[in-house]
């Protein structure tokens, strides 16, 4: 996974603050990573942790009052932070596509959805009218929308949640993009639908060879669709690695707090144990690591130094000082339970 | 639960429909039958959790039982007595005995308000106490829902999503009721602060011997707080078990779906899901099985003949021709 030739985005010591009238607020605190083609790639964090901004500034759709301050944004080898704003429209949706939580507030509702769609091929890709139609049709068949060529003529307000989200899908997918943002595109759905989406998603991740970076908070899903996991807290990654690493064999306080905080539906039994407190607002200035006020192994460094990163194995790496020991290990310990239900 | 104990709630085929606008000028009127038809018992200190899609009812439901929407058919009987045909008087007892918890607290508490406050209100409409034992109250509620007396002079945005929540909650407690509906209650909070609510609603119900409808679409957290389980489709009734009956087995081709739906803990391996039909008919035929239209196991009978709603083992009920 460190092969740079297969790197499709490479986000480098990213920092972006905000200015209000309290003065600048840090939302995203030096954090770095890459996605690779055919990889998914999950952010795991609570409201605050900065990982909508971080997909947000990925597709240089930061509201005026958010800035990158540090850092540098590689996608395909090029640099984003020097694009002009033309050439950025040119990448969004042709090479990176968003899918956003809410269809209905992403989708025009007095536009019909075959206009939406042929609206964004059209724009990009200068096939004919005729041409355009026929991969209207053909995207919503992809996306498993029954009687496409009915459902062209539909607005927004006329499809129901789940069919929305697959309108949004399939115009995120119009161009063939190299690399597939999506912001919670399952929160606002239900089970069978969410269930539905995310297979269309992986499906379409295999058949196109798509890089996808995909933010939830939703320990469950994360399970099910990533093949890497980043746990951001407080702006910063807290940890990272493989699905296995990080599900199985938590590091980081944090997430074993987050894993322990789910009812997990093959456990009834077991008991929750909630992280005390809530996640920390933008404006707290919280000195060390940002977890210790709501940590349960806090030391004394971890109210004055900010962690250094541990690695556990070559993929898998922790910022928490409880490494520096190497004494601690999480105690969820539920391993055999995660590979033996069903 | 006793056998010999009378349930706290009875519902009795419960109906609530919506008239939709009409198409032609004839003057026939269609109507959205958001509950149709809902016949249990909700025994006292029980969670009974209420699953579905959106647009099943739910919500309706636990809306037409707390007497916010009125009901077109049935009757709604609680303590034995029917709540829709008891005295004004009597009527100010039920809403004190019966409240109700939402989804978004930050919708539901007034900005203007200081929270001590709105936590004051109901006691100031329910009960003649003094000013200083109506402050002790709030600040006693403050104190059960984890919070202490100085939140009392905050406003509602100097809250997290969490505390807001908690304060929803000392509101639904202030009266000292014994029936909660809560609606998605904790749906819209953080996974960490979730689990912590949870918790508290599991310590009240110990504490205060209060009894739960439970309504969410997230079904871990339905199994991990329910006694027992009301699946809805439509409307109406799909499937009613204890918890982990129905959990371990599920008879309702829909409970099988919604249940193969749900993500699981395991990494890198994909759950063979059962695939509902797509069909555009909201409303459900109207002979026949509600459900009819997109079930995998859908025979010729079930277009025309409406399933019962039988007991197949006891406390396991359902309603499907193909049990």
């Amino acid at each position: 996974m460190q092969n740079s030739n297969e790197n499709l985005l490479r986000v480098e010591e990213l920092k972006i603050e905000f200015s209000s009238s309290k003065g600048p607020t840090r939302a995203v605190n030096d954090i770095t990573f890459n996605v690779s083609k055919g990889e998914t790639v999950c952010i795991v964090g609570e409201s605050g942790s900065g990982k909508s901004i971080t997909l947000l500034s990925i597709m240089k759709l930061l509201s005026k009052n958010g800035e990158i301050t540090n850092g540098n944004i590689h996608f395909q080898g090029n640099n984003m932070r020097n694009l002009s704003n033309k050439q950025m429209r040119k990448i969004r949706n042709q090479e990176i596509s968003m899918i956003f939580q809410d269809p209905m507030t992403a989708l025009n509702p007095v536009f019909t959805i075959g206009y939406q769609i042929t609206e964004t091929i059209l724009n990009h890709s200068g096939l004919s009218k005729k041409a355009t139609h026929e991969r209207v049709i053909e995207l919503l068949t992809l996306v498993g929308i029954p009687a496409p060529k009915q459902r062209i003529k539909q607005y927004p307000h006329e499809l129901s949640g789940g069919m929305r989200q697959r309108v949004m899908i399939a115009i995120a997918l119009s161009n063939n993009p190299k690399l597939l943002i999506a912001d919670e595109p399952t929160t606002a759905l239900d089970v069978t639908i969410q269930s539905q989406i995310l297979d269309l998603i992986q499906d379409l991740k295999e058949k196109f060879n798509m890089g996808v970076l995909f933010v939830t908070h939703d320990m469950s899903v994360v399970t099910e669709i990533a093949d890497r996991i980043l746990v951001m807290y407080g702006g910063k990654i807290v940890e990272e690695g493989t699905v296995e690493d990080v599900m199985v064999n938590p590091k980081h306080p944090y997430t074993e707090g987050l894993l322990n905080s789910v009812p997990d539906i093959n456990r009834p039994d077991r008991p929750l144990e909630p992280i005390p407190g809530s996640p920390p607002s933008l404006d707290d200035d919280i000195p060390g690591c940002h977890f210790h006020p709501r940590c349960k192994y806090a030391m004394e460094e971890c109210s004055i130094e900010y962690p250094s990163t541990f690695t556990i194995d070559s993929d898998h790496h922790v910022n928490c000082w409880l490494q520096k020991t190497g004494e601690w290990s999480h105690h969820v310990s539920e391993s055999e339970v995660l590979y033996d239900s069903q | 639960m006793i056998a010999n104990e009378r349930p706290l709630l009875e519902l009795e085929g419960v109906k609530k429909s919506y008239p939709i606008k009409r198409k032609s000028l004839t003057f026939k009127k269609d109507y959205i039958h958001a509950v149709n038809g809902i016949t249990l018992d909700i025994m006292a200190r029980e969670t009974l959790g209420v699953v579905g899609e959106s647009g099943c009812g739910k919500s309706t439901l636990g809306r037409t039982i707390l007497q916010l929407e009125t009901l077109n058919e049935g009757s709604v009987k609680f303590k034995s007595q029917d709540v829709s045909k008891v005295s004004k008087a009597k009527k100010m007892q039920l809403k004190r005995d019966m409240q109700m918890i939402f989804q978004d607290p930050y919708a539901s508490l007034d900005p203007r308000q200081k929270v001590g406050r709105a936590l004051e209100e109901p006691l100031l409409i329910h009960t003649k106490k003094t000013k200083s034992e109506r402050q002790t109250k709030v600040n006693q509620l403050l104190k059960e829902v984890d919070l202490t007396e100085e939140h009392a002079e905050r406003y509602p945005h100097q809250f997290s999503g969490g505390q807001r929540q908690r304060i929803g909650i000392a509101r639904a407690l202030a009266l000292d009721p014994q029936f909660i509906v809560c609606d998605e209650a904790v749906s819209a909070l953080d996974v960490s602060v979730q689990a912590q609510v949870i918790q508290l609603f599991q310590s009240l119900q110990e504490n205060h011997d209060l009894t739960y409808l439970f309504i969410s679409h997230d079904l871990s957290v339905i199994r991990y707080i329910s006694d027992r389980i009301l699946v809805m489709y439509l409307g109406n009734m799909a499937e009613l078990a204890p918890a982990n009956v129905l959990y371990n087995y599920p008879k309702h081709p829909y409970t099988k779906t919604l249940l193969s739906a749900i993500p699981s803990f395991t990494v890198n391996e994909r759950k063979e899901r059962l695939k509902l039909k797509d069909t555009d008919e909201k409303n459900g035929p109207v002979t026949g099985c509600p459900f009819e239209p997109r079930c995998p196991m859908a025979k010729d009978h079930c277009k025309t003949l409406i399933p019962e709603w039988r007991e197949i083992n006891p406390g396991h009920f359902v309603a499907c021709h193909e049990v």
